[in-house]
């Protein structure tokens, strides 16, 4: 009975432990496959393609850096990226946050309107945004991609803003007022703040989107300066190329900028995540 | 310390954002500058764009791109007064950006075209015919019958050839075949099946097949099989529409339960429907296959990628005839899919500029330089070329070929909505999941609707 | 809300149009392009044919859509239950004093969300491989070599290999959601229903689960809004094959416009995957209940 007990106890405790530890390499292993792959020759690859390399090489990636365009990719993905967050957050946070705390009539309508945007396909509107970004002239601009990734960026933004600002006390706004505060000043120097936590969590997944984003980059952009990383990448995977590990780096290296991120800043990302989620 | 930390990073990413900014420019700077001052500064400085799918890191295992894009840049270094802004991408990508671009009438000035694109895209108005140039042509006779069947509507040429499509080879390797007790490749289905099951013994499959991406099935094999059953009248009539031909016509339905019933027989590699067709050409190339069924685009990459002791014992043959079947033996799957078309909406010296682009890098200079340089067949015919300098594969090839007569391609000639029922019902009919029949019948009701 | 706390009609405004200019202009306009279209027997070009409601008939008769617009049921049940449920379990574990390592395991579990779909798709190709995925390996290191097959080819279970890394890579990012309620929940009342021999099992279903619900049904409205629209992964793992067994909507709508050039019935097809999930989001928060009274505005 009291060892059934004890090793009752040794299990619930073994166990929980065991499965995350399982799950949380499962999670990593890949990217790590990836990489020490990436530095293996081709023939190497396929002879064993879970082994660690022999004589790791950095061809690849020379290659990649010396004969493509990487940087100006990576240049302007980081510009998509940056200025389509901005706006997101910026309009995202405001839109939340009217639509939290004020009652007018629409106000449903207008959040359900706006939660829309969660379900679009965007793969079967590829014709009509394209007839639509080619007859207003807004292909091929700069600015192109940053309209698209922000504007399907806004509905989740808004969706956590929305149920995050309900679970601030309607007091704090109220002690504002009551001090004289204009509207726009609680606004941005007293709810912005308490907001942080559930802005950064939106920053944070509407970067990994806009970062990997590859179908309105392939059909709204036709200019080659303005190519970004996931689209860059493509022109080293031929249709008659079976170079894995060449794959490989050219996929690493897209993801890399990000993942250094995501490590760097892990404990704020996933703080953020936990104090920003959703409370219901 | 936290804080520092943090801060650094901050900063390190900064610095690499700056920097990355910096050397982006200025990679891009150059060309983006070079075209602003020569519209600016010379003032008169022609504009084309050109799009098409021939990407840099296919080059050296693509004979055909080498060949083409040595003219573009010859071309391109002839007319200084023309600046030719060209946009690739990979095939998947490009069939998708065209068809979007087609659906705004936004076509770039030159393109690629596909044979099975022209109806749809001539009906829309979209591109420009080149009749009165291509009498012009003083090469005009050099091309190859047929070259301009899938370019043309209602007696309009919309498009000249830049590639030959030969897609139905069976590459062998002869030394694995000769283990098992054939001189060469089988001349007969039944043989075929038999030697399957000794490959199979071995752990090697008879013939790789890299059917994922769906139209290598179809373009590679059945659009030959499919001939040796029906007969070329069948297939014409089906791409022109008649009616007298329909896909429920039993020769058809008999090659599709053709290819059913090899694949039950185990001829291709277990996985034949999850690779891709360069997967498939890199199990032969290791020996992992005895055979495979491709294009003629496996010359190139067998050259370069294949090992020595496969590569010497590669040889070339056509698919075997079957029992009871309409077409002839002698045939495989070929012709011109591929062209180089001009915006009907181009005038003045941009048309003139587009249209020398096209005769200078499509005509019968690329299949020259096709021929010359890598011994292969362009859509047009080049004669007294000593084929002996040629890799032994090459020289077998261009002999097998010089016999045979062409039949059409499925997937260059008939409409995109057939075509993806068929690829994606091959897909079942060769795991046994769907019955040739009832594709058949799926084809002619799609076919109707048309 | 207090009156004076609020802006003026033309603040209010000011602050509200941008983003629904903007909204509207990207994400609506293009539905209500698509819905037009819908009417037209239209390839692509300048040419377009009023056809009426045909197109949209068509769609209730389309086969190939109804069986697309199963699986994706299938595959929206099967991330639901997945994603969701293994991130609650997960999370419960994970949220227990005996686990070690939490905030490494926090982190671990949610990196594969920021991977892209073209990333995950081709790992898990290569774990499904016939040659060199490591499940045939594994499955012939074990002496279980009969089971190794092409896994990707098998018709019957390629809808649910798909769906597996889907659910894989979400787990971490519904976990973490989990966990932000997990701790806004009184420990006490955990603790206390462990004294009372409640095992742990028990103790989830009866006690934390309830208490959590609200965040669950968030969960599972993400996961069904996710799922119902999915594309890359499959498109880059199975292009819907073999034949049609992992086609899904939004690739049917896709290839319906890109590959077979009808761009109008493509177009009516776009509204038909958008209205269908719009109608499966609405039932399954209907039947969740609790939400309609959420959403109301204090």
């Amino acid at each position: 009975m009291a060892r059934a007990y004890a090793r009752g106890r040794f299990m619930s405790g073994l166990a929980p432990n065991l499965i995350l530890l399982v799950f949380s390499i499962s999670c990593i292993f890949p990217a790590v496959w990836l990489f020490y792959s990436s530095l293996k020759g081709k023939s190497e690859f396929y002879a064993n393609p879970i082994s660690l390399p022999h004589s790791p090489s950095v061809d690849q990636y020379v290659a990649i850096f010396t004969k493509s365009k990487i940087l100006l990719w990576m240049w302007n993905t980081t510009r998509n990226s940056v200025l389509s967050l901005l706006i997101i957050l910026v309009l995202g946070f405001i839109i939340g946050y009217f639509l939290s705390r004020f009652r007018f009539k629409g106000r449903n309508a207008l959040y359900n309107y706006y939660l829309l945007g969660m379900l679009v396909p965007i793969h079967a509107l590829m014709v009509p945004m394209y007839v639509q970004f080619t007859q207003t002239g807004m292909s091929d601009k700069w600015f192109t991609l940053i309209l698209p990734y922000a504007a399907f960026g806004l509905p989740i933004a808004i969706f956590l803003v929305d149920s995050y600002v309900r679970s601030i006390p309607i007091e704090v706004e109220e002690a504002a007022c009551i001090d004289g505060c204009s509207f726009h000043r609680t606004l941005f120097s007293i709810v912005l703040p308490i907001c942080r936590p559930i802005l950064f969590t939106v920053g944070i997944i509407q970067f990994f989107v806009v970062w990997n984003e590859f179908t309105f980059a392939l059909i709204l952009n036709s200019k080659d300066s303005l190519m970004t990383v996931p689209v860059g990448i493509t022109l080293f995977k031929g249709q008659f190329v079976t170079d894995y590990p060449k794959m490989m780096a050219s996929m690493l290296i897209a993801i890399f900028p990000a993942m250094i991120l995501y490590f760097a800043f892990s404990k704020q990302i996933i703080k953020g995540m936990v104090a920003g989620s959703v409370k219901g | 310390m936290k804080t520092n930390k943090r801060l650094t990073v901050i900063s390190l990413l900064l610095v690499l954002s700056i920097m990355l900014a910096a050397c982006g420019s200025g990679n891009n700077g150059p060309k983006e500058s070079n075209g602003s001052n020569g519209s600016s500064g010379s003032g008169k400085k022609v504009e084309l764009t050109f799009s098409h799918y021939y990407l840099e890191e296919e080059r050296p295992t693509s004979a055909e791109m080498d060949s083409y894009m040595t003219l573009v840049e010859k071309w391109e270094k002839d007319n200084p007064n023309v600046k030719l802004t060209q946009s690739v991408m990979s095939q998947a990508d490009y069939s998708t950006k065209i068809q979007a671009q087609a659906a705004v009438n936004e076509m770039p000035d030159i393109f690629f075209l596909k044979g099975s694109w022209v109806g749809n895209f001539a009906s829309n108005d979209l591109l420009m015919p080149i009749n009165d140039e291509l009498d012009k042509y003083e090469f005009k006779d050099k091309f190859r019958k047929g070259a301009f069947d899938a370019a043309t509507q209602d007696g309009q040429i919309y498009g000249l050839p830049n590639q030959l499509s030969i897609t139905s080879i069976v590459y062998y390797n002869e030394k694995m075949w000769k283990d098992i007790g054939y001189d060469s490749f089988p001349d007969n289905w039944d043989d075929i099946n038999k030697a399957a099951a000794k490959f199979n013994e071995k752990g090697i499959a008879a013939i790789s097949l890299g059917n994922k991406d769906k139209w290598p099935a179809e373009s590679t094999i059945l659009s030959t099989m499919g001939d040796r059953f029906t007969g070329a009248d069948w297939t014409n009539s089906i791409i022109s529409r008649d009616g007298k031909a329909k896909f429920t016509d039993p020769e058809f339905v008999n090659a599709l339960d053709m290819m059913q019933k090899s694949t039950a027989a185990k001829i291709f590699n277990p996985d034949f429907n999850v690779i891709s067709n360069a997967q498939a050409e890199e199990y032969y190339a290791q020996g992992k296959a005895a055979a495979t069924i491709d294009g003629h685009w496996a010359i190139s990459y067998l050259l370069n990628n294949a090992s020595e002791d496969v590569l010497k014992q590669t040889k070339v043959a056509i698919l075997p005839p079957v029992d009871g079947g309409k077409g002839e033996a002698n045939t495989i799957s070929g012709g011109a899919g591929w062209y180089v078309a001009i915006n009907k909406n181009l005038t003045g010296e941009k048309r003139d500029a587009a249209m020398d682009f096209l005769f200078k890098t499509a005509g019968y200079d690329f299949s020259k330089v096709y021929m010359e340089k890598y011994g292969m067949a362009g859509p047009s015919l080049v004669d007294g070329v000593d084929m002996t300098k040629f890799p032994q594969l090459t020289q077998d090839f261009a002999s097998l070929t010089s016999k045979v007569t062409f039949t059409p391609i499925y997937d260059m000639l008939m409409p995109g909505g057939i075509i993806e029922t068929m690829n994606t019902g091959l897909q079942e009919v060769l795991n046994g999941t769907k019955t040739g029949k009832a594709l058949a019948e799926q084809l002619q009701s799609a076919q109707d609707k048309l | 809300m207090n009156q004076a706390m609020r802006p003026s009609r033309k603040s209010f405004a000011m602050y509200m149009l941008p983003g629904f200019f903007l909204y509207t202009f990207i994400v609506f306009v293009p539905i209500v392009l698509a819905f037009y279209y819908g009417f037209f027997d239209w390839s692509g070009g300048t040419k377009m044919t009023f056809i009426g409601f045909d197109n949209f008939t068509a769609l209730l008769k389309d086969s190939v859509f109804i069986q697309s617009f199963y699986n994706n049921i299938y595959l929206t049940a099967l991330c639901v239950i997945g994603q969701v449920g293994i991130a609650f379990v997960l999370a419960l574990m994970l949220h227990s004093k005996r686990v070690k390592l939490k905030s490494l395991h926090r982190t671990m579990s949610y990196f594969p969300s920021v991977l892209s779909a073209v990333v995950i798709g081709f790992i898990w190709t290569m774990l499904y491989d016939y040659n060199y995925g490591l499940i045939n390996i594994i499955l012939k290191q074990i002496g279980w070599g009969q089971w190794a097959q092409p896994w990707l080819n098998n018709e019957s279970l390629s809808l649910t290999l798909v769906a597996i890394p889907l659910i894989w890579q979400y787990i971490g990012y519904y976990m973490i959601i989990i966990l932000s309620a997990l701790s806004a929940v009184d420990q006490q009342v955990l603790e206390m229903a462990e004294i009372d021999g409640a095992n742990s099992w028990k103790k989830a279903v009866h006690i934390t689960l309830p208490l959590i619900k609200n965040t669950l049904a968030v969960c599972v409205t993400l996961s069904i809004a996710g799922t119902m629209k999915v594309f890359d992964h499959i498109y880059v793992m199975t292009g819907g094959g073999p034949g049609t067994s992992s086609n899904v909507m939004a690739l049917n709508a896709y290839k319906t416009s890109f590959l077979t050039y009808k761009m109008g019935y493509g177009s009516a097809m776009s509204i038909g995957v958008l209205i269908l999930s719009l109608v499966v989001i609405v039932g399954t928060r209907w039947i969740m209940g609790s939400f309609t009274k959420e959403r109301e505005v204090r």
